[in-house]
């Protein structure tokens, strides 16, 4: 055994000593990934569903609100709305320009509310949407159509009005008390009472009148007869009145000879008799 | 950190020793020693050819030649050759091919102090010389 030997037997009881060498264990270490590094894609992810998870209930309680009061707003909007068009349709009516019109139809709105009211009251029904199929029946309503007519109602009006009084004049109880509709009618009382029946000429009157004119004896009488019973003609075809108004002017310087017109008009059939 | 060099004792063959050798590194004997080699730290080789008449105590035991004493080995020890004694050992133990044992071979667990009357003996030993 030479030495050499010997050595290599020494050699490996003895103890190696223990080396540290950091600047040679750190260069020989693998490169740490950054911390930003790629994997802060997932933790980013994870963080971000568990942030979810956490705030997944509030979140949904606050959509819910959300909504409950997007519903609502939409609700009072409807609501307001309706208001609107209904408080503010008189006012549209009431332009300058119809200023006196809008006068004379209060006394005549105040006998129809109808037109200014719902046809029924409204309900919370009718503000549903979802059953209406999102036409509530307010909609069918036209604020326009609410306020045109009023203008249009106001000419009746003024012959409603007449016509009732005339209708309860002509009832037989006033039938001597006729001078009271025609005093009421100031273009109508300037004139004299008896001319009244050559104002309201119409066809009915006109056949009165040939009756009248078929016999002579009775002529006398169709003289007399609009003096005896005037009020009776314009009773009974008052409605008429309106059409027999412009006729007025025409018949006028025609009423002296209302007479002789009469005859000339259904000459054929008095000539029967 | 620089390593510390081989340190090793060669006793060649044809040495003869009497008296005890102690040492604190190793040592390889291919001669004869009459009387106890302790080594402190290393490998205490006692090659083939060598004898060793008295205890042997190192902390890494290699036996290849004889022993007429006690072994104690506080780490490996590996025996090839022929040991008329006891064997102590703290580690581990190999036997070889040509391994001859004449005593008891015992395992301690914790290394421990025996023959404390050696020592007495060399204190007197050493106040009988002063």
């Amino acid at each position: 055994m030479d030495i050499r030997e010997i050595q290599a037997l020494h050699a490996q009881y003895t103890a190696q000593p223990v080396i540290i060498d950091l600047s040679r264990h750190t260069a020989a270490m693998p490169m740490l990934p950054a911390p930003e590094g790629s994997a802060s894609g997932s933790l980013s992810a994870r963080a971000l569903m568990s942030r979810m998870r956490s705030a997944g209930r509030p979140a949904l309680l606050a959509l819910a609100i959300a909504a409950i009061a997007g519903a609502g707003g939409v609700s009072a909007a409807r609501i307001w709305q309706a208001m609107h068009t209904t408080a503010h349709v008189p006012h549209d009516a009431q332009t300058p320009g119809r200023s006196a019109p809008a006068v004379a139809q209060q006394p005549a709105s105040a006998d129809m509310p109808v037109n200014a009211a719902p046809p029924r009251p409204l309900t919370s029904g009718d503000l549903d949407t979802a059953l209406t199929g999102g036409r509530t029946p307010l909609s069918h309503v036209d604020p326009k159509a609410l306020a045109a007519p009023t203008p249009v109602i106001v000419a009746p009006a003024h012959d409603v009005q007449p016509t009732t009084v005339t209708q309860a004049a002509a009832s037989p109880i006033r039938a001597t008390r006729a001078t009271v509709p025609a005093a009421q009618t100031p273009p109508q009382a300037s004139e004299p009472v008896a001319t009244q029946p050559a104002q309201r000429q119409d066809p009915a009157a006109a056949r009165v009148a040939a009756n009248t004119a078929a016999s002579p004896a009775s002529q006398a009488e169709s003289a007399q007869a609009p003096a005896t019973r005037p009020a009776l003609r314009p009773i009974h075809h008052i409605k008429p009145h309106r059409e027999a108004v412009p006729s007025v002017t025409h018949d006028v310087p025609a009423a002296p000879s209302a007479q002789p017109t009469a005859p000339a008009a259904k000459s054929g059939d008095v000539q029967l008799f | 950190m620089k390593s510390q060099p081989l340190n090793v004792t060669l006793l060649s063959t044809g040495l003869s020793i009497h008296g005890n050798v102690i040492l604190d590194h190793g040592l390889s004997s291919f001669g004869i020693v009459d009387g106890s080699v302790v080594s402190n730290s290393g490998l205490l080789h006692i090659g083939q050819g060598g004898m060793v008449k008295g205890q042997v105590e190192g902390e890494h035991v290699r036996i290849d030649g004889t022993v007429e004493g006690d072994v104690h080995a506080r780490g490996v020890l590996e025996i090839n050759g022929r040991v008329k004694g006891n064997v102590y050992y703290y580690g581990t133990i190999r036997l070889g091919p040509r391994a001859t044992l004449e005593g008891q071979i015992k395992r301690k667990s914790e290394l421990t102090i025996e023959n404390s009357s050696n020592v007495q003996q060399l204190s007197r030993a050493a106040a009988g010389n002063a």
